[in-house]
């Protein structure tokens, strides 16, 4: 299988109108590690992962500056948004399933993206299976996805995600929504894409982040506008932070 | 109780009640109403009399008299064989004339041709000396004085009129006619002449010869006239007679000029 | 207190409402019930010569349906497509202003359509095809006429559509028509369908635009260009000047129409509840 790319964000400044959401946003996630960004509500964490994607693109007045690269080759030079957010999945914090069939929520991307009938049902049943639904939806693939409970609709989101086979996964709070049993499910789901996947995943459960994450990046605002404060590994972020701000936040959030 | 509510939703406004009381009530010829209007008005500053006029047909007229809903009747037709227990009073004539679109080169027609046209016999305007092109016949909805006047002055059966397309008031006719270029229609004379003087896109047919026109029908020489009467039935009060007297004295003569109609007197 | 005042206020207008439409449909069956008995099967059998006591409706219930379906048939999918363009497709600054002049259009009264249909529309058919005054006449000004409403019934509708469903649509890069095509749209269908229904029923009972431009001669529909007569037309020409009988059968053509007007807003209440049902 090819090795996942790094994600590099440098400078990454994403505005709506005036107001800047997140200011000089940098760091690096490497190949096929998980990366948590965590912080307090309203310091720009989605903004950034939307502008990732471009999906800033749709929001009138939303720009996005700073420069964003995929092992080095800057995503504002790709030529289009579609293959970008191809490579690039998203999961979304509610999970957000079409009101199709469980079926169809994974053949209608595969069919607006071109994947010849035949070999649609294949990659909807893979997706499924990597995400450990298969099991026990197989026998009710025609059933509305909406009849599913939420984390397996959230399962079901991710595995629609994975079937357009992309690189990088961005999860914004993946499990907020979702009750315990569930959110350790989905929770497991992500560790188990580790090394498949380059992953940038926001959260507000620190103690999640501390489970899964490989890096973790803290974010902070200041002067009404986001910003990032530290980057550094799991355990030197949580027992040994340069940044006030930091030491502050873990403790506050763990102790 | 029933009967009160169910006249009060059905007909809509139609006064309920007919004799007595300082009010008159006058009912029925589109034709007529608007300058029946004009006269009642007139009679009300002179003589302190409510009238209250409706428009709705000769038919209605005829109708509300016989019941009672109404003192007078205002008929824009000739009383027929069946209508003998009647008493009509003619206060003006009109006539109905057979009216063109403007750009239409054709300016005269004669009975037979008419008749061709409504029965479906000529369909085309090049047989009246027109260029090839359709004939769009426009007729009358049924009940009208102006219809029934019509089929009978041209011996013609409803039932066999094939017409392209059917109209109510007078002034949905005109309007038809100006905005259509190959149709063909008929309306009463005094609306049509006042429509074609005002820049309406009409013209007047010359019938049988003579020029429909209000002075051809006040000189009793159009073929197409028609009679505007105001009817009754039984013994009139004094109140209704005064009206009646009113509605044909020279003191309302120019009020039926002034409608394009030719007063009965004066 | 006082909402408790409101409250029995709206209550006993609606039931007045209620008591009222009621009332009517009593009367109208009271005064039809015995003609219509009378006439049975003649009523559909027999043509329209009501001087001659014939007093056959079936061209006119034809010539009803027929206008106000090709106007439905014209007017929605123009109505779906032109929401759904503003919605996701128009620049931004174009949908206020675009819906605020389709709200407008809503409010003019029927009779300036049938005003405009009769000085531009008929001589325009009447150019192309004579005699202009149509059964295509009366569709498209009745299709211009329910277009403004059956257009923001859309519009509102796709405003109920959570906007996970587009976010997610747009992080998997699905085209927008796919998006329209496949999630957007059978979601939003029952809620359109009830909008379109109500439109239905609107211009079945439209009168005096369908007046204008119909050409009102009693003939089965058969060529668009052809004149038909509806029922409301019919009812507007004839009921100023009939009498007995003849009136009788004006009050029964209006009694079918009323009970077909209910039929179809119960249909589309019917669907506009499957739809809050789903959703």
């Amino acid at each position: 299988m090819k090795q996942p790319p790094t994600l590099e964000l440098d400078d990454v400044h994403v505005r709506y109108g005036e107001h800047a959401a997140i200011a000089h946003a940098s760091f690096r996630v490497e190949s096929g590690e998980i990366m948590a960004l965590v912080g307090p509500s309203g310091c720009g964490k989605s903004s950034l992962l939307a502008g990732i994607n471009r999906l800033t693109d749709t929001i009138p007045g939303c720009t996005t500056r700073g420069t964003i690269t995929l092992d080095g080759s800057p995503l504002g030079q790709w030529p289009d948004a579609a293959s970008l957010r191809r490579t690039v999945g998203m999961v979304f914090q509610q999970p957000n399933p079409f009101p199709l069939s469980i079926h169809d929520n994974l053949r209608f991307p595969l069919a607006e993206h071109g994947v010849p009938r035949r070999e649609r049902d294949e990659r909807a049943e893979q997706a499924l299976r990597s995400v450990g639904l298969w099991e026990e939806v197989h026998n009710r693939l025609g059933r509305s996805a909406l009849t599913l409970s939420g984390g397996q609709q959230q399962r079901l989101c991710m595995a629609r995600a994975l079937v357009l086979e992309p690189e990088v996964l961005l999860l914004d709070e993946p499990c907020s929504a979702l009750d315990p049993m569930a959110s350790a499910a989905v929770e497991e789901l992500i560790d188990s894409l580790r090394g498949r996947y380059t992953i940038l995943m926001v959260t507000h459960n620190l103690a999640q982040a501390r489970r899964l994450a490989d890096q973790v990046t803290v974010c902070w605002v200041d002067n009404d506008c986001g910003c990032v404060v530290e980057t550094g590994g799991r355990e030197q972020i949580f027992t040994r932070g340069r940044h006030p701000v930091t030491r502050a936040y873990c403790a506050g959030e763990c102790g | 109780m029933t009967r009160l509510i169910a006249m009060a939703v059905l007909s809509l406004g139609l006064a309920g009640c007919g004799q007595g009381g300082d009010k008159l009530v006058v009912t029925g010829s589109s034709t007529l109403a608007p300058v029946i209007t004009e006269v009642a008005e007139r009679f009300e500053k002179d003589t302190g009399i409510e009238v209250d006029v409706q428009s709705g047909g000769s038919g209605r007229g005829i109708n509300d008299v016989r019941q009672g809903l109404a003192d007078i009747g205002m008929v824009s037709r000739a009383l027929d064989a069946s209508e003998k227990d009647l008493d009509p009073v003619v206060v003006a004539r009109d006539g109905i004339a057979m009216i063109v679109n403007a750009d239409n080169p054709v300016d005269a027609i004669t009975r037979a041709e008419v008749r061709a046209l409504y029965r479906g016999e000529t369909d085309n305007w090049q047989a009246l000396g027109w260029t090839e092109r359709p004939v769009t016949v426009i007729n009358k909805s049924s009940g009208r004085a102006t219809l029934t006047r019509f089929v009978e002055y041209f011996g013609l059966d409803n039932r066999n009129v094939e017409a392209d397309m059917v109209i109510g008031e007078n002034q949905q006719g005109i309007q038809a006619v100006a905005s259509a270029p190959a149709a063909i229609g008929y309306v009463s004379v005094g609306a049509a002449e006042y429509e074609a003087g005002a820049g309406t896109a009409i013209r007047l047919l010359e019938l049988d010869g003579v020029a429909a026109s209000t002075s051809t029908v006040g000189a009793g020489r159009y073929p197409l006239g028609r009679d505007l009467n105001l009817i009754t039935t039984g013994q009139r009060s004094a109140m209704v007679q005064r009206f009646l007297d009113f509605a044909r004295s020279d003191e309302v003569a120019d009020l039926y000029r002034k409608h394009y109609f030719v007063p009965a007197r004066g | 207190m006082a909402d408790r005042w409101l409250h029995r206020l709206l209550w006993l207008s609606a039931m007045l409402a209620a008591l009222v439409l009621g009332g009517i449909v009593v009367l109208l069956i009271g005064r039809t019930a015995p003609f219509i008995a009378q006439q049975g099967m003649e009523l559909l059998a027999r043509q329209w010569y009501p001087g001659d006591g014939e007093f056959g409706m079936a061209a006119m219930i034809a010539g009803s349906l027929a206008v106000a379906v090709l106007a439905l048939v014209l007017a929605a999918p123009l109505a779906v497509a032109l929401a759904a363009w503003l919605r996701y497709f128009a620049p931004g600054w174009l949908r206020r202003p675009a819906l605020a002049l389709f709200a407008l259009m809503a409010g003019i009264p029927s009779v300036v359509y049938g005003l405009w249909g009769l000085l531009v529309l008929v001589p325009w058919i009447n150019g192309w095809v004579p005699p202009g005054a149509s059964w295509l006449a009366g569709s498209l000004v009745l299709a211009l006429m329910i277009l403004p409403l059956a257009l923001l019934v859309t519009d509102a509708a796709l405003a109920q559509v959570p906007p996970d469903w587009l976010h997610a649509g747009a992080a998997l890069a699905l085209s927008r028509v796919g998006m329209l095509r496949r999630v957007v749209l059978p979601h939003t269908a029952p809620a359109i369908a009830s909008g379109v229904v109500l439109q239905f029923g609107r211009a079945l009972g439209e009168t005096m635009a369908v007046l204008m431009v119909c050409g009102n001669v009693v003939q089965w529909p058969g060529s668009v260009f052809e004149p038909v007569r509806t029922l409301t037309a019919n009812i507007a020409l004839e009921m100023s000047y009939a009498a007995g009988d003849h009136r009788i059968a004006l009050f029964a053509s209006g009694l079918l129409l009323m009970l077909v007007t209910m039929a179809l807003l119960a249909l589309s209440w019917r669907l506009g509840r499957r739809h809050h049902g789903t959703a």
